[in-house]
């Protein structure tokens, strides 16, 4: 029916999107939102490939992926929100203490 | 199936690219919560019926409430007239479009023809929950662990020092209560 390839390049354009936009944007929320959706690429093609294998063990794995991503989603806004309460911005090309 | 393969893919990927281009951090939360019904879609489509359920219960349940909440905290007026692309924007553009299109023509040509299986069940909870309690319930009890970790450093790290103070206030008034019932004792 479907091929392989269809449900990777799928998984690759979401993956390259969500790559652009960690890289390019200057708000955190929207770096959290495409981190969010680099995962969901990576679970795309983990499942993908457990449907033409006909193996279940990528879903398991696809399962432990969303409950990591879950909570790194909390930890991440949990850390917004305390950069936001010390310096007012939200704009991540300001949080540049550690640069040389 | 062609049609709905189609029709979840370029929905899935046009509002991913909007929310990864939009100025507004409610509207990209929006266009994010729609991605993530199109993903779980295509987890049906491809016998995750568990997952398509735990994607929506959990990513579309959960993390999007987490992201709207977290954007009340941020002055959206304010926020909307900064600059909104940092300076590396067209190099990181540029490079992330050519390793995706290295990554689509490596992945055409290595899985290109592979033939569709037989379409028996096959992510059922029954099948699922199985599996997970009988070779992976170490992951599991590790996941939850995760979990709970999150869970803390989530509520360590909002709290603020008006929340220390008032913590710690409440700690005293305990204290001084337990004292009083000493003493009348």
């Amino acid at each position: 029916m479907i091929p392989l390839s269809f449900y990777l390049t799928f998984g690759v354009l979401l993956f390259v999107i969500g790559v652009i936009g960690v890289l390019t944007r200057r708000n955190v929320v929207i770096v959290l939102m495409s981190i969010e959706l680099i995962l969901n690429a990576v679970n795309l093609t983990l499942i993908s490939f457990s449907h033409y294998l006909n193996d279940l063990r990528g879903q398991v794995f696809a399962l432990f992926v969303i409950a990591v991503a879950a909570s790194e989603a909390a930890v991440g806004l949990a850390l917004v929100i305390a950069l936001y309460r010390g310096k007012h911005t939200f704009n991540l090309d300001d949080v540049n203490l550690l640069k040389w | 199936m062609y049609f709905f393969f189609f029709l979840f893919a370029i929905v899935g990927v046009l509002s991913a690219i909007r929310v990864v281009t939009n100025r507004n951090v409610v509207h990209a939360a929006l266009f994010l919560l729609l991605t993530f019904f199109c993903v779980g879609a295509m987890y049906v489509m491809m016998r995750a019926e568990l997952l398509a359920a735990v994607q929506v219960l959990v990513y579309a349940g959960a993390v999007m409430v987490l992201f709207l909440f977290a954007s009340l905290i941020i002055n959206i007026p304010r926020a909307l007239q900064l600059r909104q692309w940092n300076r590396q924007s067209v190099l990181a553009v540029m490079m992330a479009g050519a390793t995706g299109l290295c990554m689509i023509v490596a992945t055409v040509r290595a899985f290109g023809g592979l033939a569709a299986p037989d379409l028996q069940p096959l992510g059922t909870p029954r099948a699922v929950g199985e599996l997970v309690f009988s070779e992976y319930i170490l992951p599991f009890e590790l996941a939850s662990l995760v979990l709970l970790a999150a869970m803390v450093g989530a509520i360590y790290l909002a709290r603020g020092a008006a929340d220390e103070e008032r913590a710690s206030a409440a700690t005293a008034d305990l204290a001084a209560v337990g004292d009083d019932q000493n003493d009348s004792m």
